[in-house]
């Protein structure tokens, strides 16, 4: 092996040692926080606030989460960036859709 | 290991350890430099991508709907059980935890790997009894798939996601018995990866489709 391919592997053994100590840590910190949201939209949507901003803040917040996941238990964070804003384009183009169509029509 | 002629002489020091997981990754990926790694493979991720798409049509769908008979729906939305609803969606998310806890556990070498990975496999199973205990309740309530266009959607949407989870269930079954070995190739936790993110994606079609139909009033 020459000194440039040890000191690749380094380098790359160096960037996946990272990503494995950083994809753990604010895990549970995201767990609680969907956890959390999960709760506040059950209150909200149980009859609790105004109905129209409830309607949009219900919607809004599940997206939130969902891109919560994404980077955070699906790894997109330390993914490909091409990967990462395919799944977030779908995380803003859809609820712009429902939002559009409530607020539009109601 | 079974039998070891050597005596561990030329056995991987780091085999099962998180620096030999590097060591692999590293060596697979053709020691190229790595900007970004794909968790699990990309195909499946063009897979996710397709039901999201599909789940998509789904909400628009379900919304537009709703626009056309406010009434109708929030009538019907006011018979549905939420406490089912909410629940599951906690419990999808501890299942979620759960994977993101067993991939970890694997990664280290650790053997509770799969134990973890049970976990998640229950709370899946949970979700599978709230929801045919809340499908008994509403048809209880003299309710079925014919009832209106809400109820309509109701059952064929959340049906639709019940077969999702219950393939996902299939998948983290896999995993179970994959994170059983006692070492813990590349390949295997490609294996618990991809499951893994179709398990997430299962959650986070659900973290949707829960406030549209039980929560989203006009």
């Amino acid at each position: 092996m020459t000194p440039t391919d040890a000191d690749q592997l380094e380098q790359d053994m160096a960037i996946v040692d990272r990503n494995i100590k950083h994809a753990g840590r604010p895990v549970l910190v995201v767990w609680l926080v969907l956890m959390l949201a999960t709760l506040v939209s059950w209150y909200l949507g149980d009859g609790h606030g105004a109905t129209k901003f409830a309607a949009v803040a219900v919607i809004v917040t599940a997206f939130v989460k969902v891109a919560l996941v994404g980077d955070h238990f699906m790894e997109l964070r330390t993914a490909p960036p091409q990967l990462r804003w395919a799944f977030m384009a779908w995380c803003v183009l859809v609820p712009s859709i429902l939002c559009g169509i409530y607020l539009l029509r109601s | 290991m079974t039998q070891d002629p050597f005596g561990g002489m030329f056995q991987d020091p780091f085999q099962g350890t998180a620096r030999g997981e590097a060591i692999r990754v590293a060596a697979e990926r053709d020691r190229k430099p790595m900007r970004g790694r794909i968790p699990g493979e990309i195909g499946i991720w063009i897979f996710l991508f397709g039901d999201m798409i599909a789940f998509g049509l789904i909400f628009i769908t379900f919304v537009s709907a709703r626009m056309d008979d406010p009434v109708m729906f929030e009538q019907s939305r006011q018979t549905l059980h939420l406490t089912f609803g909410a629940i599951n969606t906690l419990l999808l998310l501890c299942g979620s935890l759960f994977v993101v806890r067993g991939i970890r556990a694997m990664r280290t070498g650790s053997p509770n790997a799969w134990k973890i990975f049970a976990l998640c496999w229950l709370t899946g199973l949970w979700f599978v009894v709230n929801k045919f205990i809340e499908y008994a309740m509403v048809i209880d309530d003299g309710h079925n798939i014919g009832t209106n266009l809400f109820y309509g959607y109701y059952f064929i949407f959340t049906a639709a996601h019940l077969l999702h989870l219950v393939l996902a269930m299939i998948g983290m079954a896999v995993v179970v018995r994959i994170a059983k070995r006692p070492v813990h190739t590349a390949k295997d936790l490609r294996w618990a990866e991809v499951f893994g993110a179709y398990w997430h994606l299962v959650d986070l079609l659900w973290v949707v489709l829960f406030p549209l139909i039980y929560l989203m009033r006009v």
